[in-house]
């Protein structure tokens, strides 16, 4: 009776409460189990594409999901994606410390000096100006094929966020803290590190959250251009060896990590102090 | 010394004359101008403005709005320098940031990511105080403020009057003996300015300490004040300098027919300046409500 549909001009008259009720028929299933739409939308995709591969696309560019989740395991079990997937890993986290430490440090020198700023500010944009895929070449050069190359395009690719993040943060100090800080007799050193860059934590976090994707993405593409380890290495590796399903599944691991890191950085950002 | 006023022509020898010669300034300015440059136009905002004060004397300084009292404090403080003129502090020319006075702004300008107690414990650390004094100072500054129980908390915890309370106390930890005030009260409702000034007035006659305060409030400035300067609309210059001889202790909610008429001598003053403003500009309104009752 109650989830019978008014009949027209009906409803507006009828009880209020149960007016409401027919049209949240639909959602109800949706509400009972939270993320069933997303799961459900992913499944269905899964489904088609699975169908799909090999009938209506050539398996040869799209590998069918069967495929790609048997050459996971077969890399799960001989040892070859962790090893892999460590040397990503590592390299992310080693060009993220590295352009952290860096672009804060030369953040705080920028914002809290004119001279610094005047003379090493140009040469800040200018780097930034130039992609950083263009560098690889010369990191093969400087390096050789292989980790270091790779963290360097990580570091560099992560290095602009972190700076420019935080330099901009660190220039728009209220100028109300920086007059008591003259007035306390705060040395040069201090007022950068007692006043400009704890002032500044909002925006240096954020460089950091920004850079540490960037340092992610670097690292890839460096692995692609210029490794013989890591995750990027797998999928160009695969994709020489005419092997679309290494290609997709090495995807799929980069995919699943970059959406875990995302959202490990978001908590880590709703559980800081300030 | 007291119960007398000085015109605007007053000059630096007649003023000292007045101070008192042996009886050496906490404070003294002679002949400053400031001239501000903005977008190619030259904005005239103090002129030949002379002015001291005694150790622990408490000096007003009243205006219409935008009149230049503040770029007199900033001067003081030494984040702003002088054209002409020159600034002495316990008898030392100001030369860059003066780290003997404390400033207390209009906004709290307190450190947001501090508590109470790292705030207040900063002038002490950049000093390079060991951190057991550094404490023990900070926790007995702010029990003299009334704010024992908050050393934890962070200033976005507090009343807009306890912020300003702990601003007092960072000025005060540093054993400075001058106090620059710019409105300080403000943006305070008024049970809590009155609080607050009460509080300021014992803490200033107990630590005799020389206060030159910048407000819109004349109840507040001739409560507070031995002397409450009058300055002129923009380029400041002094029009007159009245002695509060009421005698202390003060107390802030106590108006007698002596007060009464004090402010009524230095409305007038002003009131002249709001009217000229008034028919110059437009952007008097606020100034005149503020100030009027």
């Amino acid at each position: 009776m109650s989830n019978q549909i008014p009949a027209p001009g009906t409803a507006q008259s009828g009880a209020v409460g149960m007016s409401m009720r027919p049209k949240r028929v639909r959602p109800r299933i949706a509400q009972a189990v939270p993320g069933i739409v997303p799961l459900a939308s992913v499944a269905l995709f899964l489904v088609v594409w699975e169908l799909s591969s090999g009938t209506l696309i050539s398996s040869y560019f799209i590998a069918s999901p069967s495929a790609v989740w048997q050459q996971l395991i077969a890399w799960a079990g001989d040892g070859y994606l962790a090893k892999h997937l460590v040397a990503t890993l590592s390299g992310v986290a080693l060009s993220f410390v590295v352009a952290s430490i860096v672009g804060v440090g030369l953040a705080v020198v920028l914002g809290s000096s004119r001279t610094a700023d005047r003379v090493l500010y140009p040469f800040v944009v200018g780097g930034f100006t130039i992609p950083r895929i263009a560098l690889a070449p010369l990191f093969i050069v400087w390096f050789g094929v292989g980790f270091v190359p790779a963290v360097a395009l990580g570091v560099l690719t992560a290095f602009f966020m972190v700076f420019f993040n935080a330099y901009s943060g660190i220039r728009n100090t209220s100028q109300a803290l920086l007059d008591i800080s003259q007035i306390l007799g705060a040395s040069r050193i201090q007022r950068a590190l007692k006043f400009r860059l704890p002032a500044s934590a909002p925006f240096v976090f954020e460089g950091l959250r920004v850079g540490a994707i960037y340092a992610f993405h670097g690292v890839v593409v460096g692995e692609i251009v210029a490794s013989s380890t890591g995750l990027g290495y797998v999928i160009i590796y695969s994709a020489t060896r005419a092997n679309p399903a290494g290609v997709f599944a090495g995807l799929v691991v980069i995919g699943l990590l970059a959406t875990v890191f995302v959202a490990a950085l978001n908590w880590a950002q709703r559980h800081t102090p300030g | 010394m007291n119960g007398r006023s000085l015109n605007a022509s007053t000059t630096w020898n007649d003023m000292q004359a007045d101070m008192g010669c042996g009886s050496k300034d906490a404070l003294s300015l002679a002949d400053i101008t400031k001239t501000f440059r903005y977008r190619g136009e030259w904005y005239p905002t103090v002129a030949d403005t002379s002015l001291s004060a005694r150790d622990g004397e408490v000096v007003s300084l009243v205006g219409p709005s935008g009149c230049g009292k503040s770029t007199l404090l900033n001067m003081i403080a030494g984040l702003v320098v002088p054209d002409t003129g020159h600034i002495a502090c316990g008898g030392d020319v100001v030369r860059g940031p003066n780290t003997r006075v404390g400033y207390l702004t209009q906004d709290d300008a307190l450190l947001p990511w501090r508590t109470v107690r790292s705030n207040v414990a900063l002038p002490l650390e950049i000093r390079g105080l060991p951190r057991s004094e550094r404490r023990a100072r900070a926790m007995d500054i702010l029990g003299q403020v009334g704010l024992g129980g908050f050393e934890r908390h962070y200033p976005a915890q507090l009343s807009g009057g306890m912020r300003k309370r702990v601003s007092l106390a960072r000025t005060l930890v540093s054993d400075v003996r001058t106090l620059l005030l710019d409105e300080p009260f403000g943006a305070l409702d008024a049970q809590t300015r009155v609080l607050s000034q009460r509080l300021l007035t014992s803490l200033v006659e107990r630590m005799q300490l020389t206060v030159v305060l910048v407000t819109h409030d004349l109840d507040e400035a001739i409560t507070l004040s031995d002397r409450v300067v009058v300055l002129s609309r923009r380029p400041a210059r002094i029009l007159d300098v009245v002695s509060i001889p009421l005698a202390r202790p003060r107390d802030v909610t106590e108006k007698s027919s002596e007060h009464m008429h004090l402010y009524r001598q230095i409305w007038t003053t002003l009131a002249e300046q709001l009217e000229v403003k008034q028919e110059s500009e437009r952007d008097l309104g606020p100034a005149a409500r503020s100030e009027g009752e």
